[in-house]
């Protein structure tokens, strides 16, 4: 079954065209000229032997012409063929009705003081009031966590009051289960029409790995129709993607670079955006940017964090049609300066000639300036004994001759509690003595047996070789800044006795000829660095380079991450869970998460492995979610899913490939109208009728060309 | 310079105020194109010789042939005066077709008018007969200065009216006829050409030489109508409603055909045909005249 539709109905009227020719050869039928003629006798007899002949193909060339202007004054009209609409035979029949309802967060968005959201219940309103008695019906929302309807109903007033009961989602969904449910659904009704429609703003997200196929349960006799609430020429959708911090970690009162990704989706071109950036409720800093369509801008902040601890911070974008996504919160994780105890085996009367020299100034390049991210203090190996290694978070240790068993237990437990090492050798340095003292012992404090001191007078300037890439302490030198490490001439290291690396020390930096450089390996949950040379320039010209600075930083960095510290800081997409992490050793049996509204929800811990952990689902609201471990604060930044950002439409093509062959229509709704499904895409047909407009113009052609 | 006016473009010639004037535009013209002067006098034509009888003049006596047969011949002339020429004009209503600006009657009067110029500068008799389905005017031959003023002012005044009955008419003139001579017929010959050739060849057997001037307008041999049309006849009740395109190539057809059954016919009885449309150039007749005259 199907008819025939006309896209512009108002060139019908040219069909009247049609008659042109019909007309114009009775005009001057009556317009006959007269023409006094000499050879009258001769005209007859032709008029008697060829002219009925030729009146016959003039007559039929009047039908084509006629014809011709028919299909021409037609094709303009754009007929479509639209098969398989429904006959009247068809209309009493019982119905089976799955409503699929996009509740995804792209719904919020809203044009005219109207939200889509608002539309796709209005148009779910109107296709469940066209029930009829016979009918049955269901609501299925793209995102629910409530239990799936188990049949269809009857009940109209029922299932809208479901449409009422279902809410809009601050999450992203998909539509494979709600698919699948109702084709199971309808699988069991005995209904001979059976029909999912799907109410929807077409955005592409939900449809991301839908293939119609690939469902479980499918029925080919299942009529699907679309229905989109997308409003034509939406103005587009800002957010941000991603908030980075340039050089973590973020020490309270040093300035730190925060750079915002902000993305404009669709839409125009925007300018002079304002970005704003706060934190604990205090605006830091605000720029004005500009935001070409389709485009990821990166906005970048100096902020300085005055308080350790978790920080609540936001960046805010000037508001737009979805406002939801607007605000992007983060927590950033603010510690003390970090805490470096530079034990130097080589003091001497000037600060330059000192072991440390440029280990000091490495740690606290700005130290006259402005606070830096590291307080260092320097001491002999006498003092250093007579200190609390617990008040330190990195101990530094160049060119020491000898340590004491105390001091060797002493750091040992520092460090296998976490605290970092760094050892720098010298000339004071015994390998032998080291190697017994210090990695032939339980209590291992250097991550590889030493060997020979090589002396490599006139060695050439080299560039140091890079051997574990994603590995943090070289994470200044991936790329350009690999030039950091070239030119740099070692005239002496100590040598490692080969075979000797245990499984956990990874060698970070070598010669070019493969003595390695720098090491990293583990003590306990500590982390230790090894320098087979000095930390000053006697050995080796490393500390003159523009390398040595950023090697150092992120050295220290690394030393004085601690694995074991809670996780009470944490950034989410809804509906990822908050997950909360405390170590074993911490005594607490539960948190308490504080949502945006002020509601506390206890949660009990889990041992898993060396950790305690507890994970919260209902983190489904954008905002901050505060954590409470104990006397421990901290902080969750919850924000929407960025795939719901993303307001781009899923072209219909791209739509039919997903359904296959599978029928399918499309309806775009307007408010207060009838949802009137369309089934498939009609057929266009004014490009045959070009087509055979085309043949009859050719015949004409060559026919006319003939009666010429 | 601007280009002199052809006078032999029936067109052009219609310009011109009097026939008179035409006629002499159209001799001069080609004359003043010759390189020799196609004006050849003569006086007698010699016929026979014949024996003496008593009561002949003595002067017509053959002195050579008495050298010859010792008997007295006498010579006798058919003519002893120049050519006898009669000018038969068609004057129906189908001459009266014009298809622009010159009607077929207009063009055989031009070349009426002309013809009869050129010969009585040669001092040739001309003789003018204007007919329909009966004689309209006749003027005898003549050779006087002011009998080609009188000539064409019966061309001028001539309406081309009536029926055509070319065939009858021809048997009638050459009855009338009693001396031998030229008799150039000017006609659109539409007429039932068994007729048409019996009646010249009357005129043949008159010993007249004949030379047929069928005239015929360019719509009449190209038939270049392109509308629907209703055609009425100009000599009788008959009308036909037609689509040109449809018939054009068989009517062309049965054209070629006509003019080919009178051209064949004439070759045939030995008489002179020649076809002119209102188109062509008038200086064809005079040329055909004078190519005659000459040879």
């Amino acid at each position: 079954m199907g008819w025939l539709g006309f896209l512009n109905p108002a060139f019908l009227w040219g069909a009247f065209a049609a008659s042109l020719p019909v007309i114009i050869h009775l005009i001057n039928r009556r317009k006959a000229r007269v023409v006094r003629f000499p050879a009258v006798q001769f005209v007859l007899r032709s008029e008697r032997r060829v002219a009925r002949r030729y009146r016959l193909k003039q007559w039929l060339l009047l039908a084509l012409r006629t014809l011709l202007l028919f299909l021409l004054t037609t094709a303009l009209a754009e007929p479509v063929l639209q098969l398989g609409e429904e006959s009247p035979a068809e209309i009493d029949q019982p119905r089976a009705l799955a409503l699929i309802l996009d509740n995804s967060l792209s719904l919020a968005y809203q044009t005219e003081g109207t939200t889509r959201w608002e539309l796709a219940r209005e148009a779910a309103g109107i296709v469940l009031r066209e029930l009829r008695p016979q009918d049955q019906g269901v609501v299925l929302p793209l995102i629910s966590t409530a239990e799936p309807p188990q049949a269809l109903s009857s009940d109209r007033e029922l299932l809208l009051q479901h449409v009422t009961n279902v809410s809009l989602e601050y999450s992203a969904g998909g539509f494979v289960a709600p698919f699948q449910q109702a084709y199971s659904l309808l699988k069991a009704s005995s209904a001979s029409k059976k029909e999912i429609l799907v109410i929807t703003d077409m955005t592409r997200t939900p449809w991301v790995g839908f293939e119609l196929g690939a469902l479980k349960v499918i029925d080919s006799q299942v009529r699907v129709t679309v229905v989109s609430v997308g409003t034509a020429g939406a103005s587009g959708n800002t957010a941000v993607r991603e908030i980075r911090v340039e050089h973590p970690p973020v020490v309270a009162g040093v300035r730190t670079k925060l750079t915002a990704s902000v993305a404009h989706f669709g839409g125009d071109d925007r300018s002079r955006v304002p970005v704003q950036l706060s934190a604990d409720g205090r605006v830091l800093e605000q720029r004005l940017i500009d935001l070409p369509h389709g485009t990821t801008v990166d906005v970048s902040f100096d902020a300085i964090f005055e308080q350790a601890g978790y920080r609540a911070a936001s960046v805010k974008l000037a508001s737009d049609a979805l406002p939801i996504d607007d605000t992007f919160y983060f927590t950033i994780s603010v510690r003390k300066p970090l805490r470096a105890l530079v034990i130097d085996g080589d003091p001497r009367t000037t600060l330059v000639a000192s072991e440390t020299f440029y280990l000091m100034h490495a740690l606290n390049p700005e130290r006259a300036a402005r606070p830096g991210p590291v307080q260092p203090r320097v001491v002999p190996l006498e003092e250093a004994e007579g200190l609390q290694l617990g008040d330190f978070d990195v101990i530094l240790l160049a060119n020491i001759r000898a340590l004491s068993p105390s001091f060797r237990a002493r750091l040992h437990e520092f460090a296998t509690r976490g605290g970092g090492l760094w050892w720098f050798l010298g000339h004071l340095v015994d390998p032998a003595a080291y190697n017994r003292d210090l990695f032939d012992t339980p209590t291992r404090l250097l991550p590889a047996r030493l060997g020979l001191r090589l002396d490599r007078e006139g060695a050439h300037p080299v560039t140091l070789r890079l051997h574990e890439r994603s590995h943090p302490v070289l994470e200044p030198f991936i790329g350009q800044g690999q030039d950091a490490l070239a030119g740099v001439r070692v005239r002496r290291l100590f040598s490692l006795e080969s075979g000797s690396l245990p499984p956990t020390t990874q060698v970070l930096l070598s010669l070019p000829d493969g003595h390695p450089l720098l090491l990293a390996g583990s003590v306990g949950r500590g982390r230790v660095l090894l320098l087979t040379s000095t930390a000053d320039a006697d050995w080796n010209e490393l500390p003159v380079t523009t390398g040595y600075l950023p090697l150092v930083q992120t050295g220290i960095a690394y030393l004085a991450e601690r694995e074991e510290q809670a996780h009470l800081g944490t950034d989410v997409r809804i509906p990822d869970p908050i997950r909360i992490r405390l170590p074993a050793e911490r005594k607490e049996g539960s948190v308490t998460v504080t949502d945006p509204q002020g509601k506390e929800s206890r949660l009990r811990l889990e041992e898993q492995n060396a950790w305690r952990e507890a994970q919260y689902a209902e983190a489904l609201q954008p905002g901050f979610y505060r954590l409470r471990a104990g006397a421990e604060q901290g902080l969750a930044a919850v924000n929407p899913p960025w795939e719901e950002s993303d307001i781009t439409s899923i072209p219909w093509e791209e739509l039919r490939e997903k359904f296959g062959g599978a029928p399918l229509a499309y309806v775009r709704w307007e408010r207060g109208q009838r949802v009137q499904p369309v089934l498939n895409e009609p057929m266009a047909l004014a490009g045959w009728f070009l087509l055979g407009l085309l043949a009859l113009a050719l015949v004409e052609g060559v026919f006319a060309n003939r009666l010429r | 310079m601007a280009d002199k006016p052809n006078y032999f473009d029936p067109v052009t010639l219609s310009k011109i105020s009097t026939l008179l004037l035409r006629a002499r535009y159209v001799v001069e013209g080609l004359i003043s194109g010759l390189h020799t002067s196609p004006y050849k006098g003569f006086s007698v034509e010699f016929s026979e010789h014949r024996q003496y009888t008593p009561g002949d003049e003595i002067r017509h006596i053959d002195w050579k042939a008495y050298g010859k047969f010792d008997r007295y011949f006498i010579k006798e002339y058919e003519e002893e005066t120049n050519l006898r020429c009669y000018l038969l004009v068609d004057a129906s209503a189908s001459m009266g077709y014009r298809s622009a600006t010159v009607s077929k009657f207009d063009y055989t009067a031009y070349l009426a008018a002309a013809l009869a110029y050129v010969m009585l500068n040669q001092q040739d008799l001309v003789g003018l007969v204007t007919f329909g389905d009966g004689i309209r005017r006749q003027l005898p031959p003549r050779n006087n200065p002011r009998h080609l003023r009188t000539v064409i002012e019966s061309l001028e005044q001539t309406v081309p009216t009536g029926e055509t009955a070319l065939g009858r008419m021809l048997h009638h003139i050459a009855s009338q006829l009693k001396r031998r001579g030229l008799v150039i017929v000017l006609s659109d010959l539409l007429d039932d050409p068994d007729e048409v050739m019996q009646g010249l060849r009357h005129l043949r057997y008159q010993r007249h030489e004949v030379l047929v001037f069928h005239v015929l307008d360019y719509d009449e041999v190209e038939f270049p109508f392109t509308q629907l049309t209703e055609f009425e006849d100009l000599e009788e009740e008959l009308r036909v409603i037609t689509d040109p395109r449809a018939i054009k190539e068989d009517y062309q057809q049965q054209i070629k055909e006509f003019i080919g059954g009178y051209e064949r016919m004439c070759r045939r009885y030995d008489i002179d045909y020649t076809l002119f449309n209102t188109r062509t150039p008038l200086d064809k007749g005079l040329l055909k005249y004078l190519a005659w005259r000459g040879a």
